[in-house]
């Protein structure tokens, strides 16, 4: 069959790739976020702040708050996730170079938004919605920070769902900083429905990772 | 509706595979207590020595070759019942492949692992790979095990397009698998006989794994001059000659919707139909 479309291999030579190659994200990495952005110790501050506060204030405190603790929470996040890459993100960048920056689009960010939430939050996998090339959608059935919101600020507080501004400003940040530029939206929140759901618009085509 | 959309999250309208849930998939999973990391890399460890004892299909294709009819029939029906409880594969036609690969992200093509299977070949580079692997599970393809591995090319969405056009001009038809895993994380380009799953469901009578697509083709007469040019696309004995009226026929209980017909017919004369209107074949999968 020697230059037939398919040739007739009867013993392919095996590739053997390096053993330290690890495809998990670090162990390290993923405590250091953890105890940084721990959204209990987060709450706890917040809860000092807005003590003694009205209501109308107290939401708009938390909800400026939030919003500082995402950007930081992934700024944070693309730090480290950078700093500590494994070989998932390598081929990720890898495929998305051979592409002409086709791929990267959620992927790359995605990356970095599954790392800020696997690191604070009682998750061992995010879930999500949708990953195809015109958005990224991702929802959080059991939050640590609205729990701890409930508790330690009340059901008033939490009922105003403050927190989604820290989702919103950290899931922005993580593809707007890889270039994408996009709209990320709220489609569910945990105060009046099962899970909050958050949505990663693509407006237009960008330069890759 | 047929059993991928009844339990994949499909509609009158929307197919299971246009659902953008079946193809979403995390990248990374933490490693809960007590559980050890996945070793690198399968290329690493030794293949498999391969299980002993005869999997039930090869039972099925001994006693059927011993002549034991009972045996065959029995366990045939067996793996039916038991592949009818879970999703397994559906032909789907290359215009909804097209629109299925802005879906199914990232896409990578490589080898089939039936055509390794059934031909002893391995195809190992873009211009031989035929199937498409689907999902953030490509992105960890260096782990996988040895038999499946092979290699594995990126491919933008104008790339996997072209791809799948190619091999569908070439006379292959497509399949969307999700068989057991939490996303669909691949798309068969193949043909009978190489390809395992119709050459299971054609001559053994496997009929759960792989389902008929979504439609049927009908042949409009009034268009068809009897070139011929479909007739040698049909892998499942659906298209004939019709000497009489000196042009193509469709049966479309055998036909199984893929359109490969259509795709070769230079005057449009081949239309698919929705299958589930049809009332005579709404419960032929």
């Amino acid at each position: 069959m020697t230059g037939s479309l398919h040739s007739v291999v009867k013993e392919r030579e095996r590739v053997v790739f390096p053993k330290d190659w690890t495809f998990d994200l670090a162990e390290e990495m993923v405590e250091a976020i953890g105890e940084e952005f721990s959204p209990s110790a987060a709450v706890e501050e917040l809860a000092r702040r807005v003590a003694g506060k009205p209501h109308a204030e107290g939401v708009a405190t938390a909800e400026a708050y939030f919003e500082d603790y995402g950007r930081r929470w992934m700024g944070r996040t693309l730090e480290l996730g950078e700093q500590y890459r494994d070989r998932t993100y390598e081929v990720l960048l890898q495929a998305a170079e051979t592409t002409g920056g086709d791929l990267a689009f959620p992927h790359v960010p995605e990356r970095f938004v599954e790392i800020a939430y696997l690191s604070t939050q009682p998750l061992y996998s995010l879930p999500i919605v949708e990953n195809t090339r015109h958005r990224f959608t991702f929802k959080m059935v059991f939050c640590d920070t609205f729990k701890a919101l409930e508790d330690q600020c009340g059901p008033e507080m939490a009922a105003t769902l403050p927190c989604r501004k820290a989702c919103l400003a950290a899931v922005g940040r993580a593809f707007r900083d890889k270039g994408f530029d996009v709209e990320v939206v709220q489609d569910s929140s945990l105060a009046t429905d099962e899970f909050c759901q958050f949505r990663t618009e693509r407006r237009a085509a960008a330069n890759g990772a | 509706m047929c059993r991928m959309c009844d339990s994949l999250g499909g509609t009158a309208e929307q197919p299971w595979y246009k659902n953008p849930k079946n193809f979403s998939n995390r990248m990374y999973k933490l490693r809960e207590p007590g559980k050890g990391p996945q070793m690198a890399a399968g290329g690493n460890a030794e293949p498999d020595a391969g299980d002993q004892r005869a999997s039930p299909f090869a039972q099925a294709v001994e006693a059927k070759a011993n002549g034991d009819a009972d045996t065959f029939n029995k366990i045939i029906s067996d793996m039916n019942a038991r592949a009818s409880l879970r999703p397994g594969c559906q032909v789907v036609p290359l215009h909804e492949v097209l629109d299925v690969l802005d879906l199914g992200m990232p896409v990578a093509a490589m080898q089939c692992i039936c055509r390794k299977e059934t031909r002893a070949c391995e195809e190992c580079s873009l211009k031989e790979y035929t199937g498409l692997g689907l999902g953030t599970g490509m992105l960890k393809w260096e782990r996988w095990p040895e038999r499946y591995r092979g290699k594995v090319e990126f491919l933008s969405s104008k790339q996997a397009k072209e791809f799948v056009e190619y091999w569908d001009k070439k006379g292959f038809m497509h399949m969307l698998m999700q068989e057991g895993g939490d996303f669909i994380g691949g798309m068969c380009n193949c043909d009978y006989p190489d390809c395992l799953p119709i050459r299971q469901r054609i001559d053994y009578g496997l009929t759960a794994q792989l389902l008929k697509s979504e439609y049927v083709c009908f042949v409009d007469w009034e268009k068809c001059n009897g070139c011929g040019d479909c007739l040698g696309r049909c892998d499942f004995n659906a298209l004939k000659y019709e000497a009489t009226m000196e042009k193509a026929h469709i049966d479309q209980f055998q036909c199984f919707g893929c359109g490969l017909c259509e795709t070769a017919c230079p005057r449009n004369a081949i239309e698919y139909r929705d299958r589930k209107k049809i009332s005579g074949l709404a419960r032929v999968w």
